[in-house]
This record gives C-alpha cells, sequence and structure tokens, in this order.
C-alpha cells in the first residue's frame, strides 16, 4: 500500500503501514511425558547417513545446529523421506523413519490418554504450494522378536504444506490410545510420507529449535 | 538691426520644421514598438516519490504456534522490502491480547536477529544474525524496534528505494514457566510503520 503525504502539519511525510498476527498457545498440559526424537549419535555433532531405527527419549535436545541425518540421500539438512511409501510395513529406508522408546519394564507400561506426536517438516526445496502427506504409525514392537503391532496411525496432509512458510513447518498427529506395552516392548512412532505429497519431505529434529516429540498425556 | 524682415522666413521655416518634428515623433514612436522577439516553452512534471512496504512479503510472517511447552521456540523470516522510489526509515511494534487472562504474553519473549550469518540461504535455521532486538517479553506492548513517530527514532532501520533486508523473528516460551501457564493463548499483531527519511530528520 502506498499512502500519500499526511494533513498539512509539519510531520505531513509519505509513510505507510503493514501488520501480520500470529496466534501463539501452549499446551493443555505441561505434565506428562515428552519422548523427544533424536538422531544418532546424540545430540548430533555432524552429518550421517540414514538409519532405519532411532531412539526417543525424555532427554530434551541440545543441539543448536540441524545437520543431515541422511548423507546417503541428499545434502540437505534433515532427513528426506521419498513419497509414496506403502504404510506401516514399509522396509524401504529410503522412505520411512522410526523413533524407538524405552522398553517397558517388569509391569510394563500403560500408555493411556492422548498421545500426540509433533514434528517439524518441509516440502523437499522447502517449495511452496505443494501438497504434503505424512502418515503417522504407533506401534508396539517387541525388542526380542522384532514383531511390531500397529497401535494407532493418523494422517496429516495439507495442499500447501509450507503454507506460505519459508522453513520448517510444526504438524502433529493427535491419538487416543490406551494400551499396555508388556515387558521388554517398546513404543514405536514410523513416519511415512503417503502418495497424496506432490514431493518427498524432509524431516527435522534433535535440536534446540526443532524439537520433534510424542507427548503422552 | 531690423529683425522684421527675418519673421516671415521663420514662420516660414517653422511651418516646414513642424511638420517634419511631428513626423520624426511619429517615426521614432513606431520604431520603439517593433522589437525582434521570441518565444519558448517547457513543459515540467511534478511528481512525488513513494515509500511503500511490500505487503505479501509482511504476511509470509508465521510465527503461529501451537501447543507450546516451556522450551519451545518458533521462529520464522520476513523480508522487508521497500517496493517505493525513495528511501524509508522503519520500526516495528507489538500489541499482544491477553483473552484469558492468564497473562502468556508477560512469559512469551521476542527476539529479531538479522539473516544467519553463516548460512543466509537458510536466512534463520542458525538465527546467529547481529541482534536487531534482544529477548524481551511481549507484554501489551512492550517488544520492538525503532519508533513510529515521524522523524529518526533510536531503532528505526533504514532501506534504500527498491531495497530489503531479511530478519528473523523468535517467539520463545522460557523452560522455566510455570503451569500456570498452561492452556493459555495470546495473539500478537506485528506492525511495521514506514516513512520517508528525505526532509524528516
Amino acid at each position: 500500500m502506498v499512502l500519500g503525504a499526511g494533513g498539512g502539519s509539519a510531520l505531513a511525510v509519505f509513510t505507510d503501514h503493514e501488520q501480520v498476527q500470529a496466534t501463539t498457545s501452549t499446551s493443555p498440559s505441561f505434565g506428562g511425558t515428552t519422548y523427544f526424537l533424536h538422531n544418532n549419535p546424540t545430540p548430533p555433532t555432524g552429518n550421517t547417513s540414514s538409519q532405519a531405527n532411532l531412539a526417543m527419549n525424555t532427554t530434551p535436545p541440545t543441539a543448536t545446529t540441524l545437520h543431515n541425518y541422511d548423507t546417503d540421500r541428499d545434502s540437505a539438512p534433515g532427513r528426506l523421506i521419498q513419497r509414496g511409501g506403502s504404510g506401516a510395513g514399509e522396509t524401504s529406508l529410503a522412505r520411512y523413519q522410526n523413533w524407538r522408546g524405552p522398553t517397558a519394564g517388569l509391569l510394563g507400561q500403560t500408555i493411556n490418554g492422548t498421545v500426540t506426536v509433533e514434528f517439524w517438516s518441509a516440502m523437499e526445496g522447502f517449495a511452496p504450494n505443494t501438497a504434503g502427506e505424512v502418515r503417522v504409525f504407533l506401534r508396539d514392537v517387541d525388542s526380542v522378536t522384532g514383531l511390531t503391532l500397529e497401535i494407532a496411525s493418523s494422517t496429516v496432509s495439507s495442499a500447501d504444506w509450507q503454507a506460505g512458510n519459508a522453513g520448517w513447518v510444526q504438524r502433529s498427529a493427535t491419538f487416543s490410545v490406551n494400551h499396555l506395552l508388556l515387558v521388554g516392548h517398546r513404543l514405536e512412532v514410523k513416519l511415512v510420507v503417503g502418495a497424496g505429497a506432490a514431493d518427498d519431505m524432509l524431516f527435522a529434529y534433535d535440536t534446540v529449535l526443532y524439537r520433534s516429540r510424542v507427548r503422552v498425556l | 538691426m531690423d529683425h522684421s524682415d527675418n519673421q516671415p522666413r521663420r514662420r516660414r521655416r517653422l511651418a516646414l520644421i513642424l511638420p517634419l518634428l511631428a513626423m520624426v515623433t511619429l517615426g521614432a514612436g513606431q520604431m520603439s514598438l517593433a522589437l525582434f522577439t521570441d518565444s519558448e516553452t517547457v513543459d515540467a512534471a511534478f511528481g512525488t516519490g513513494s515509500v511503500d512496504l511490500d505487503a505479501a512479503r509482511i504476511d509470509a510472517l508465521v510465527l503461529t504456534s501451537t501447543a507450546m511447552m516451556p522450551g519451545d521456540s518458533i521462529t520464522d523470516d520476513v523480508v522487508v522490502e521497500n517496493d517505493g522510489t525513495a528511501e524509508l526509515r522503519y520500526a516495528m511494534t507489538t500489541a499482544t491480547t491477553n483473552p484469558d487472562g492468564q497473562a502468556l504474553r508477560d512469559v512469551l519473549t521476542l527476539t529479531v536477529r538479522q539473516v544467519d550469518t553463516t548460512t543466509p540461504g537458510t536466512p534463520c535455521d542458525d538465527f546467529n544474525g547481529s541482534v536487531v532486538l534482544a529477548a524481551t517479553p511481549l507484554g501489551a506492548a512492550a517488544a520492538g524496534f525503532g519508533d513510529p513517530t515521524a522523524g529518526a527514532d533510536t531503532g528505526d532501520r533504514t532501506l534504500a528505494a527498491g531495497s530489503s533486508e531479511t530478519l528473523c523473528f523468535r517467539v520463545s516460551l522460557p523452560s522455566g514457566t510455570g503451569n500456570a501457564y498452561e492452556g493459555a493463548s495470546a495473539t500478537t499483531t506485528f506492525s511495521f510503520d514506514a516513512e520517508q527519511t528525505a526532509n524528516n530528520p
């Protein structure tokens, strides 16, 4: 908007005014258990190749630099996941990323409540006006046998994933869960980029700014 | 000396001279109006300059965040661009609501830096540019830089016509934030006010 001069006073200079709004809200609860999604090693100290099963635990990230977590796939910071993954059973490391929580103890671990997976992501190249689709799976993994059981799943999609943002964007998937992890079992979060995405997608985690995580309330 | 013989002669001379004088006088008058003259014209168009912040680029500042936890931050870049034809200076002010009475605005902080020095191509991921505004609680209207009142003020930033700069905005919920702020919300309006610098010291 171009504005003309004001009235005839000595302060009559050309001016312009623009504004933008942002709403910030906090979590309904600061309690519960939060598992942060990490790379390996953690805290990250440099670039790594992609790895199938990463750790998630209650230790907050401390790194300030987002390194490249898949030097075998691209040179960009974060982890690239190719679009078109088949689902919870996807076995191509190019098309999924897993994080696994602590192993349940002798009494097992009951997860009863709202589970929210919050992740930082972007379209490859931070391309604007591009559809994105992330499928999020919660699974029960037997640490001994490796067998998995799907607990819940959700799809997060948007016709314009970046939504005007040139950088990383935070998205979340929420589940209502009542599940008992037996002794020796672990909670797993699996991210897959669905066929509804118009391009491959990037994920950021394990830094102070990009604290992707799983919250159990 | 007898002058009687000269009088008729003088009268005849006068009779001859007076018409001549009249002719000379008339001629002189006519000649004074007969000047060489010329005329040329030139057009002058008077236009004003403008100061014009790019609205679309300001709108691209996205800091909305949900479900923040203590220690969380959200960061985004904004390109402030002068699309006008004159140099401008600008200030940024904030106004933050307190709709639920939980005073979230008093614990949220705003930090503004210049574009990253290490990786300006990804403008704000390192958030290590020069500090424009040190971490300041948003409050009702506490965080900003410069002053939108007319004239040069401390903290005002200058942009030449057609130029732009990238700034990094970060809103943080400090780690020590207590449970009193659970489930709270606040809306912040970021206002960018520009004015001409010419003849406006």
